[in-house]
């Protein structure tokens, strides 16, 4: 008779299977273990013994020519396929990954992505969402154990678990779930709603394991042991012949692929296998698997216990007053709920009832507070130093060293000297990182702003931060490469005009030039197609500070000048149309885009652009269409640099209040005279000219204007309030012209060519 | 005999269910329970029992909480059922007491003016002078009764009672024994006895629950009825029941009539329209569940008595404001305002909005 290889049908990440696996091999003593994974991690499984090995952990599997393309395998302690590994390894038996490659399924993913570039986002989280994320959509024991009557799972898996612990053989339970497999696989209009496309890729997969199998019967001479998702058990028990399965198979596309070990964290764990949707809670199936794994046979009192023991812990660090004896009433409490609902050991939702009601006073937001703490847990992965590192965390040493830096929990204060070669390392290194979200460095003083050399940041590392190393092995293979093409990504994906200015200077302060330009021209691209010209003004007072105060660093200043020519003529050409039919938010933020706008366009110093600027406020101006607050803000402007004279702001002045409706002149007003009360104190001449033009309207229309300046004056502090009427009081102070000053002095008059060349004042 | 009386103890009303999931109970039961945990649950939530007769359900909500409940009361933990007004608190009570012990008449209604003797026990003055200190001139309190034959105990608004009253449960409850010094005896419960207790959690200014009676207490808190179908499911139901028993004239089926009612609380309660457009002021009274309830039967009564034989707009209008309005100032205005921004422009509302027009 022909042999059979022994299948078993695990629940990905489910402490329940994985108890009943242990079971079952030392039941069955295969001669081989059979692993549902990619066998480019063949190589790696080897490491899973070593003593420093720490799950949570992730096999990251990544093209070698685009780190970007990757998919990741995590395992807990308490995943069936990490048992699997640690069962043949402590035994010297082999163990062989029997999915597909991952050359093909990513080949297959980027060969869909070039093909359709608008489900690009997507079809990216579904190929990076590892397998284990993509079977618990569709975990068919989840439907078995809710056929069963249990609410979920693992509550199901219990319910083996305890009839193992009663005499029955786990390989007949693991028989007793093929068949149930095989049963529900014969109904696909069921539940399975799959598409076409996930049908085929599941059926090539299929193919891939069952030429495994085959080898590994021809191969060994035992048993042989195969663990895989449950829902694979129906395909791989289906009788086919090799040439079939050769045809399945047959052309698919590959890249070269590699593969390494990567720190995982119970986070990411819950987040991969699709939290929330079938609630995968890495604190409770360590809480579990702590129970299946122990030497004793913890009864479900002592399982309670513990369980109720951590919450009750947890509540009294968030300060709530959780004693000892609540704890223990809450675990009686789930024990008779457990026995009332008819099942033998408390699950998830007894536990959360009964602390709910002797711990928390039925109070759920106490429970609230630590759930995320109680169900996800906050364990991170280690990996032991004889692991080969990828190649990002190797890179990340060689930065470590060359830069003197070393990762340290305690939180440290660096100042840097960005004029010395080491400050600037240093400093590159910390904005790099950033940039891949490893936030090891704070900048808690940039200074950048005023061009000086300094840089104050405040390092902490934590471990946390080798995982989201890890992760930013989709960006890049160096810190260099992953920063570039993270900023060039997330470029891409923004269209706001501002975040890009912003990208441009994290760019360049991160000393990533090329990434700089592609954002450059991105910026540039977008601004042409923007019609919001607050955005375009926005973005030009940031990158004016950069060229006019400079970073310490090698600037594209070219490049950056060009952009901001571009940008600003942009502005200046929309500016009057686009200030017509804004709505009031939209307008104030317009008025201090155009502040902002207005003095960067003065540092920067393009006499071109300013004169063309002006220009554009004169005729805002005179445009009638143009929102009240913009004109006051323009007319004041032409005001202050002098270019109107005071008969023509007067004019212009009367103009927009009188016969406007009020809410119009008063806006107007009000952004005319804004500022402190000492801008009106001081400008003599503006005080006077509405001094003046208040005084020469007849009744009528003094009655109707007053009520729009005690608007305008109402931003003014009442101390601010009384000076200016103090100063109005005081009268017209006749100033002398300067010239008179060196009449008198002829010791003045002698040093004046000398001060006016150290002014710089023509003479 | 039973007949007479205006309002019966739930143990009797449905006294033929209790009789059938006994009969087919064949689960474990703890001591002096008449019915296993799990028959206490289908009695409550409804269901059927072994031998087919239906179970109706006397609450309606979360079978979660009950269970929490149930389970609390089989354990040897007191039970303390929390909520807004109208929750079902002692509904909820009556009926886990009439379950599980077959009778929800040990209670005791807990006011300010209750002092220790009437929860501990009292002296029979009479027999103490004529013959000294002994266990016949003891008079025996609900507790008392119930700590000796293994039974629940009902508490009704345990806050409502002195926090220094309240402690005399201390012991009652973490020892389960009742001493009496006088006699140098204690009295020990029997296994079976538990109390329930109910408290209101939205009255402020009576007492607070003292912290060491909290702890002795699983605390399971029934929230007001989630949504406007569950609500309006428990007002049709109860109307009809308490109508009923109070043998009021037969009517016309009202239940779009008591829909509306819930509608109408529930959206001044939320303090904005169902589909969350509209912001309105909310009323200082508390329009419960439990008085769309009274207003419903109220309205039943007058259509009864005085209107048509059905429940109609003019019907509801003047006990709707008599829930509304409690405040006559602040209230008055909630409703005003309630009537010309919703109930004017809404379709097929016409009516109401004439009828409490009229009675403003």
């Amino acid at each position: 008779m022909k042999r059979q290889a022994h299948l078993f049908g695990i629940r990905h990440h489910g402490p329940g299977s994985a108890a009943l696996l242990k079971g079952a091999l030392d039941a069955l003593d295969p001669a081989c273990v059979l692993i549902e994974g990619p066998p480019e991690g063949d190589a790696l499984i080897q490491y899973a013994a070593l003593p420093g090995m720490k799950p949570p952990l992730a096999m990251l599997f990544y093209a070698a020519e685009e780190a970007a393309n990757a998919a990741f395998a995590p395992f807990a302690e308490f995943s069936p396929e990490w048992v699997a590994m640690q069962w043949a390894l402590a035994r010297g038996r082999p163990v062989r990954f029997i999915d597909w490659p991952a050359a093909v399924s990513l080949a297959l993913a980027k060969a869909g992505r070039e093909e359709d570039v608008a489900a690009d986002a997507e079809a990216e989280a579904d190929e990076s969402g590892n397998e284990a994320g993509h079977a618990a959509r569709l975990d068919p024991l989840d439907v078995l154990a809710g056929a069963a009557g249990y609410s979920d799972g693992e509550t199901f898996w219990n319910g083996l678990i305890e009839q193992y612990g009663g005499g029955q053989s786990p390989l007949d339970i693991f028989a007793a779930i093929e068949t149930a497999m095989m049963e529900l696989r014969k109904y696909p209009g069921g539940y399975d709603d799959r598409s076409a496309a996930e049908r085929l890729r599941e059926e090539r997969r299929e193919a891939f394991m069952r030429i495994h199998i085959r080898d590994a019967l021809k191969q060994y001479d035992g048993e042989v042991a195969v663990v895989v998702g449950a829902w694979h058990i129906g395909g791989l028990s289906t009788a086919t012949t090799v040439a079939e399965d050769r045809a399945i198979i047959k052309d698919l596309p590959k890249i070269k692929v590699e593969a390494t070990w990567a720190p995982w964290s119970d986070g990411r764990l819950s987040r991969a296998s699709g939290y929330g949707a079938g609630v995968v809670s890495p604190g409770w199936y360590r809480h579990l698997w702590d129970l299946y794994s122990g030497d004793r046979h913890d009864g479900p009192e002592a399982f309670a216990a513990g369980w109720q023991a951590r919450t009750a812990a947890l509540l009294r660090q968030e300060g709530f007053d959780a004693s000892t004896a609540s704890a223990i009433e809450a675990a009686r409490l789930a024990l008779a709920l457990a026995s009332l609902r008819g099942i033998g050991m408390p699950g998830l939702a007894e536990m959360r009832d009964a602390s709910l009601s002797s711990l928390c006073h039925g109070d759920d937001i106490q429970l609230a507070m630590i759930e995320r703490k109680l169900y996800i847990d906050s364990r991170i992965g280690k990996i032991d130093k004889a692991v080969p590192q990828m190649p990002l965390a190797k890179d990340f040493e060689l930065w470590c060293r060359k830069t003197r830096l070393k990762p340290d929990e305690q939180p440290s204060e660096i100042k840097l000297d960005l004029r010395s070669e080491a400050g600037l390392l240093k400093s590159t290194l910390l904005h790099r990182l950033n940039l891949i979200r490893v936030n090891w460095g704070r900048l808690i003083d940039a200074e950048a702003g005023r061009g000086t050399y300094r840089e104050i940041w405040s390092v902490s590392w934590s471990p946390d931060m080798s995982v989201r190393l890890a992760e930013a092995l989709v960006w890049g293979l160096t810190i260099e490469q992953a920063a570039a093409s993270a900023t060039v990504e997330r470029a891409h994906k923004t269209d706001g005009i501002a975040q890009l200015a912003e990208l441009v200077r994290y760019a360049l302060v991160a000393d990533l030039p090329q990434a700089a330009s592609t954002c450059i021209n991105l910026l540039q691209a977008t601004a042409v197609h923007n019609n919001d010209i607050t955005d375009v003004m926005n973005a030009v007072a940031p990158l004016v500070r950069i060229v006019r105060y400079g970073t310490a660093r090698k600037l594209p200043e070219l490049e950056l000048r060009a952009l901001i020519t571009a940008l600003s003529a942009e502005a200046n050409a929309g500016v009057r149309v686009g200030s017509r039919q804004l709505d009031d938010e939209a307008t104030l933020q317009r008025l201090n885009a155009m502040r902002a706008y207005d003095e960067s366009l003065g540092l920067f110093g393009d006499s071109g652009l300013l004169e063309e600027w002006r220009r554009q406020l004169a005729l805002m101006v005179d445009d009638a269409q143009s929102l009240a607050p913009l004109i006051g803000f323009s007319l004041r402007r032409l005001h202050d640099l002098g270019l109107w004279d005071e008969l023509q702001v007067s004019a212009a002045f009367s103009r927009h209040v009188l016969g406007e409706t009020p809410s119009r002149a008063g806006a107007f007003i009000e952004a005319f005279v804004a500022g402190s009360a000492d801008v009106l104190i001081q400008d003599q001449t503006l005080l006077f000219l509405i001094d003046e033009w208040l005084c020469g309207l007849d009744e009528e229309a003094f009655v109707e204007s007053l009520p729009l300046f005690r608007r305008a004056l109402a931003g003014l502090d009442s101390v601010g309030r009384k000076r200016v009427l103090e100063r109005i009081a005081g009268g017209r102070k006749e100033r002398r012209p300067v010239r008179s000053v060196s009449e008198e002095n002829p010791a003045f008059e002698r040093a004046l060519p000398l001060l006016k060349q150290i002014l710089g004042i023509s003479a | 005999m039973s007949e007479a009386l205006l309002r019966r103890p739930a143990e009797e009303i449905y006294s033929a269910e209790l009789e059938a999931l006994a009969k087919g109970d064949d689960r474990p039961r703890p001591t002096n329970w008449k019915l296993s945990p799990q028959a206490v649950a289908t009695y409550l939530l409804g269901g059927d029992a072994v031998d087919g007769t239906p179970i109706s359900a006397k609450y309606v909500g979360s079978r979660r909480l009950i269970e929490t409940a149930i389970a609390t009361l089989a354990t040897d933990r007191a039970l303390l059922l929390l909520g807004l007004p109208g929750t079902a608190k002692s509904w909820v009570s009556e009926h886990l007491a009439a379950a599980i012990s077959g009778s929800s008449q040990r209670l005791i209604q807990c006011t300010a003016g209750t002092d220790e003797n009437q929860i501990r026990y009292g002296w029979n003055y009479a027999l103490l002078l004529a013959k000294g200190p002994s266990p016949e001139a003891l008079v025996k309190t609900p507790l008392v009764r119930a700590m000796e034959e293994g039974t629940l105990l009902r508490l009704e608004e345990l806050t409502r009672m002195g926090s220094e009253v309240q402690d005399t449960l201390i012991t009652v409850l973490s020892e389960k024994t009742l001493p009496v010094p006088e006699l140098d005896i204690a009295i020990n419960a029997e296994r079976g006895f538990n109390i329930i207790a109910t408290a209101n959690n939205r009255d402020k200014g009576v007492n607070d629950l003292s912290s060491a009676l909290k702890r002795r207490f699983n605390v399971v808190v029934l929230p007001s009825p989630g949504t406007l179908e569950e609500e309006t499911q428990i007002v049709v139901k109860r109307v009809y029941e308490i109508g009923n028993n109070l043998r009021l004239p037969a009517i016309q089926p009202a239940d779009k009539e008591l829909a509306r009612i819930v509608v109408l609380f529930r959206e001044i309660r939320d303090g904005k329209t169902l589909n969350g457009k509209i912001k309105l002021k909310t009323s200082t009274g508390t329009l419960s569940t439990a008085e769309a309830i009274s207003v419903g039967v109220s309205a039943w009564a007058e259509a009864a008595h005085f209107g048509n034989g059905r429940i109609d707009a003019n019907a509801l209008a003047a006990n709707i404001v008599g829930a509304v309005v409690k405040d006559p100032v602040q209230d008055g205005v909630a409703l005003s305002e309630y009537l010309e921004t919703v109930l004017r422009t809404r379709d097929g509302w016409s009516d109401l909005y004439e009828a409490i027009r009229e009675v403003v």
